[in-house]
């Protein structure tokens, strides 16, 4: 409960140090911070939190930039169960893998956001090409960040199953 | 250790995370209708959870909300704004077209909101009560906008007490000033009760070239799936072309006739001549006529009070304001505007104000914190009226976000749904004022100025687009 009260507040600090990042830097050279949650719980893979992190996030992304609470929760969900396939073999031991598969996914991901807000009334990030590079760039790094706190500790163990 | 559906041993934790991983899917399935068809709805107790993140935020915004509302409000004269308004209105009467009438100076009365279908609403309920007695006497009187005829004010309801009635010292009956418009379809419920569609005469003429014949018409609301939202019943002559490019447009206006309509002044303008027909073999099918007002835009209306004495009218006073501290505001150079407030008794709907200048409306509300967006939000529809010169004009725009020009300069773009007709190149630097947008929004304020117009699009340099001052004053709202 305190844990996901602290993610929760930490994702509010980060929503609006995207959005003050993005009005300074530029939205193209500002990475989409919904990816790196995203790629954050693939590694976790600890599902019973994914659902307070996306919404938190969400609710943030509601209240300081456009678009709802609904839709943005259904997108990181959308995006987290196209990507969910492939994380098994997304982080094996060996890091060259683990670094391209986690550039492309990322950027992949951050560029289909763009799209599917570009076909309604635009992208309001205004993500190009660059940001979705710099979203791929960024993922691998924070994922090496990440495992130096044990945030991939769950990713590389087995699954719990006994036989 | 536990067994779980297909007899596989699985730990407790892993159990559960087996149901989340469910659950996920389920919640992720049923959204994506929302998402696809409703993307911008909102969830009832939303504003309260914005209000905790705002809270996580700005936490030492807590003290805003525990002291707001002890500030000294400023002051931003609404007495000034209603005469400005009143000015504007009277510039644009044509007092040649009420022929015989223009020493009786219309009654002006401010419309407070509008009944009916969110799309076409027929009812205009002013901002001013009368007696069961004198609403009455005013039965039938005819309300313009500008030299436009609007429609007529109703008759009180014999039957029941209507919607918003109060006894006043538990015998008078007071009711809100309806007005019904010209192109009202009376409901079953209306027809059995005797109520039926008004029928004008009128007569039509070419604005472009007055030597053309004119056209001699009776005109009645045409029906809901009609193009346009008057038909022509008669027609004399029946086959005149009026959409040659010498002709058109032509303007039917009211004519003289006493056995049809004795208190209706000739020369008020019913709309434009639209037909349907054959184009090239100049053969008209159906004749209709599209009047030139919106009743969603409208702001202030005048009574015709011909040979009548002045109304005994009460005039309500203006919505309750309060004050609201800026907790936070999204940074000046970013593609959007959110603003975060920590005010007392806000609601959603409500209008954000600096003085006399309106900056945007609440988005959402709860627990002492409040959304504010611009008025230029994507797909927010808000009327508003273009005030250049002495000319006015008012529009229903849909808001189409924050666009970037030329010189860097950030601009509100909105698309014009009414009129369709609008051509926004002609209205560059006229003021932009708020339109009437339910009872509690205010409506004459200063939105912006118009800097670039083409088609049914406009771009407005508005007030809510530049940093907000610390402090800003709302009105109580309403549920948009």
């Amino acid at each position: 409960m305190i844990r996901s009260w602290i993610e929760f507040v930490v994702l509010v600090q980060l929503a609006g140090l995207e959005i003050a990042l993005i009005a300074r830097v530029g939205p193209e050279l500002v990475p989409d911070l919904s990816v790196l949650v995203i790629v954050a719980s693939l590694v976790a893979r600890d599902e019973r939190r994914i659902l307070p992190r996306f919404a938190s996030l969400s609710i943030a992304r509601a209240t300081f930039a456009p678009g709802s609470f609904v839709y943005w929760l259904w997108w990181m969900l959308a995006a987290y169960w196209c990507v969910r396939p492939f994380s098994r073999r997304f982080f094996p031991d060996r890091w060259p893998f683990q670094a391209v598969s986690a550039f492309a996914l990322a950027a992949l991901a951050s560029l289909c956001g763009s799209v599917v807000l570009a076909s309604g009334d635009g992208d309001p990030y205004e993500r190009g090409i660059t940001a979705w590079i710099v979203t791929g760039v960024v993922v691998p790094g924070c994922l090496v960040v990440g495992s130096l706190f044990g945030l991939g500790k769950r990713a590389v163990m087995r699954p719990e199953v006994s036989s | 250790m536990r067994f779980f559906q297909d007899n596989t041993l699985l730990s407790k934790s892993a159990v559960r995370r087996k149901r989340a991983s469910g659950v996920l899917a389920i919640l992720g399935v049923l959204l994506t209708p929302f998402a696809c068809f409703w993307p911008e709805a909102t969830l009832p107790f939303e504003g309260a959870i914005r209000s905790i993140v705002a809270l996580a935020f700005r936490p030492w915004s807590v003290r805003d909300v525990v002291f707001a509302g002890e500030r000294p409000a400023a002051s931003p004269e609404p007495e000034a704004r209603e005469r400005a308004l009143v000015d504007a209105f009277r510039q644009t009467l044509d007092h040649g077209a009420l022929t015989g009438h223009e020493l009786v100076p219309p009654y002006l009365c401010t419309v407070r909101k509008t009944e009916g279908g969110r799309r076409r609403p027929t009812t205009l309920v002013l901002d001013a009560r009368a007696s069961r007695e004198e609403l009455q006497r005013l039965a039938g009187t005819p309300v313009v906008h500008g030299e436009d005829l609007v429609g007529f004010v109703m008759a009180p309801p014999a039957d029941a007490l209507p919607k918003g009635a109060e006894r006043v010292e538990g015998v008078e009956l007071d009711d809100f000033v309806r007005v019904r418009t010209i192109d009202h379809v009376p409901s079953r419920r209306e027809t059995l009760r005797g109520i039926v569609a008004s029928r004008i005469v009128a007569v039509a003429r070419s604005e472009r070239a007055p030597e053309a014949p004119a056209l001699r018409m009776l005109v009645e609301p045409a029906h809901v799936h009609d193009p346009f939202r008057l038909r022509v019943v008669r027609a004399a002559p029946a086959q005149l072309e009026t959409w040659s490019e010498d002709v058109a447009p032509y303007i039917a206006r009211t004519a003289k006739s006493d056995r049809l309509q004795s208190l209706l002044p000739a020369g008020l303008v019913l709309g434009t001549v639209e037909d349907v027909g054959y184009r090239e073999r100049a053969f008209v099918l159906s004749r209709f006529v599209e009047p030139r007002f919106d009743a969603r835009s409208l702001v202030r209306v005048g009574l015709l009070l011909t040979g009548r004495s002045a109304p005994e009218i009460r005039v309500r006073s203006a919505p309750p304001r309060g004050v609201a501290s800026t907790v936070w505001s999204s940074p000046v150079a970013s593609p959007w505007r959110r603003v975060v407030l920590a005010a007392r008794n806000v609601r959603r709907g409500g209008a954000v104000i600096d003085g006399l200048r309106c900056l945007g409306r609440v988005d959402w509300a709860g627990f002492g914190f409040a959304g504010a967006v611009p008025l230029c939000e994507v797909d927010a529809r808000i009327p508003l009226v273009l005030l250049r010169g002495s000319r006015t004009q008012a529009v229903y725009a849909r808001g189409a976000g924050i666009v970037l020009g030329a010189d860097g300069t950030q601009y509100g773009r909105f698309h014009i749904e009414h009129p369709v007709a609008f051509d926004g190149g002609g209205w560059g630097d006229a003021w932009v004022f708020t339109g009437v947008d339910g009872e509690n929004f205010p409506h004459g304020l200063l939105c912006g100025r118009l800097r670039h117009g083409e088609a049914s699009r406009v771009d407005v340099e508005l007030f809510g687009i530049a940093p907000w001052p610390p402090q800003v004053e709302f009105t109580a709202g309403g549920v948009r």
